[in-house]
């Protein structure tokens, strides 16, 4: 830790480079991804019967992970408190939006703009200059966007199984790289502390 | 126009040491942080960071909020109006000695 530029960051961004928060949703989507590629009698897409419990130890393995995190780095409470969600929120609308655009407005469109509103969120999360993977793998969802217009016949509909099949693996491995990634830097940055106490002597 | 000397006999000593600067700035930069995280971020034992807060504290630089979570004490600090604004104009002092300092 040596600049304020460092503190600052680290202190700012600490909540967002909990990475390890970002593998129970990775290895979610690489399960669904899974289904298209590897389908069984109760593992397919739409199936629901596996699909459901999964999403329950998604979210079930949040509280480890979180407790890990306040165990060893501690918590910062940033000024506005509820901005990442509100951004997540509106990401997540839009995101929807697009997505119904394009099934319904324009089903064959061959850009995917679902594909792309996800590319440009995260895109925006990769405004500072630490976190330039966010960047890339924003660049790798737009590329990802133009699939339908290489996909037979042309347009397909981007929400297709296949297509689906592809953008939760896409996607999977996106966000558990840079889950990865912001965990690292965390730990470059913070020492993890070995007492479990949080008392001041 | 003062010298760099003066200047850096100008420096705030309770402010300029590395671990109190670098809780300052931390502190600076959001609304609270707990006793952890500056321990994480300072890479002090829980005693040294103690003695530091205490000194800050006494300073009314920061304020420090003990909390009962479970059966343990949470602490937590959060900068002061003062405290933010000297951490402010220490850090332009730093950049303004550097600056003179390079062009020396």
């Amino acid at each position: 830790m040596t600049t304020e530029s460092d503190i600052r960051f680290i202190t700012r961004y600490y909540e967002s480079l909990r990475g390890l928060l970002n593998m129970p949703l990775a290895l979610l989507l690489l399960a669904l991804a899974s289904q298209e590629f590897f389908p069984g009698p109760l593992w397919k897409q739409g199936d629901l019967t596996l699909t459901l419990p999964l999403m329950a130890l998604m979210f079930l393995a949040f509280i480890p992970i979180t407790r890990y995190y306040r165990k060893y780095y501690g918590s910062v409470q940033v000024e506005k408190p509820g901005r990442y969600m509100q951004w997540a929120l509106l990401a997540i609308a839009s995101i929807m939006l697009a997505g119904w655009i394009d099934s319904q407005i324009l089903p064959n469109f061959p850009v995917s703009l679902y594909v792309l509103t996800a590319a440009v969120w995260m895109f925006l999360g990769g405004r500072n200059r630490r976190r330039w993977y966010y960047r890339v793998f924003a660049v790798v969802l737009a590329l990802f966007s133009f699939y339908p217009a290489f996909s037979s016949p042309l347009g397909m509909n981007p929400l297709s199984s296949t297509f689906k099949g592809v953008f939760d693996l896409i996607l999977g491995l996106g966000i558990g790289i840079v889950g990865m990634m912001d965990h690292v830097l965390l730990t470059r940055m913070l020492r993890p502390v070995q007492e479990v106490s949080n008392d001041q002597p | 126009m003062t010298s760099l000397s003066d200047d850096l006999a100008g420096i705030d000593r309770l402010i300029h040491e590395p671990a109190r600067l670098t809780i300052l700035t931390a502190l600076s930069s959001c609304l609270k942080a707990d006793f952890l995280f500056l321990q994480s971020l300072t890479g002090l034992t829980a005693g040294n960071l103690s003695t530091h807060l205490t000194r800050l504290e006494e300073a009314g630089l920061i304020s420090i909020e003990k909390t009962i979570v479970g059966k343990r004490t949470n602490t937590e600090a959060r900068i002061t109006p003062v405290g933010k604004e000297a951490v402010k104009r220490h850090w332009e002092q730093l950049d303004e000695l550097r600056r003179r300092a390079s062009s020396v």
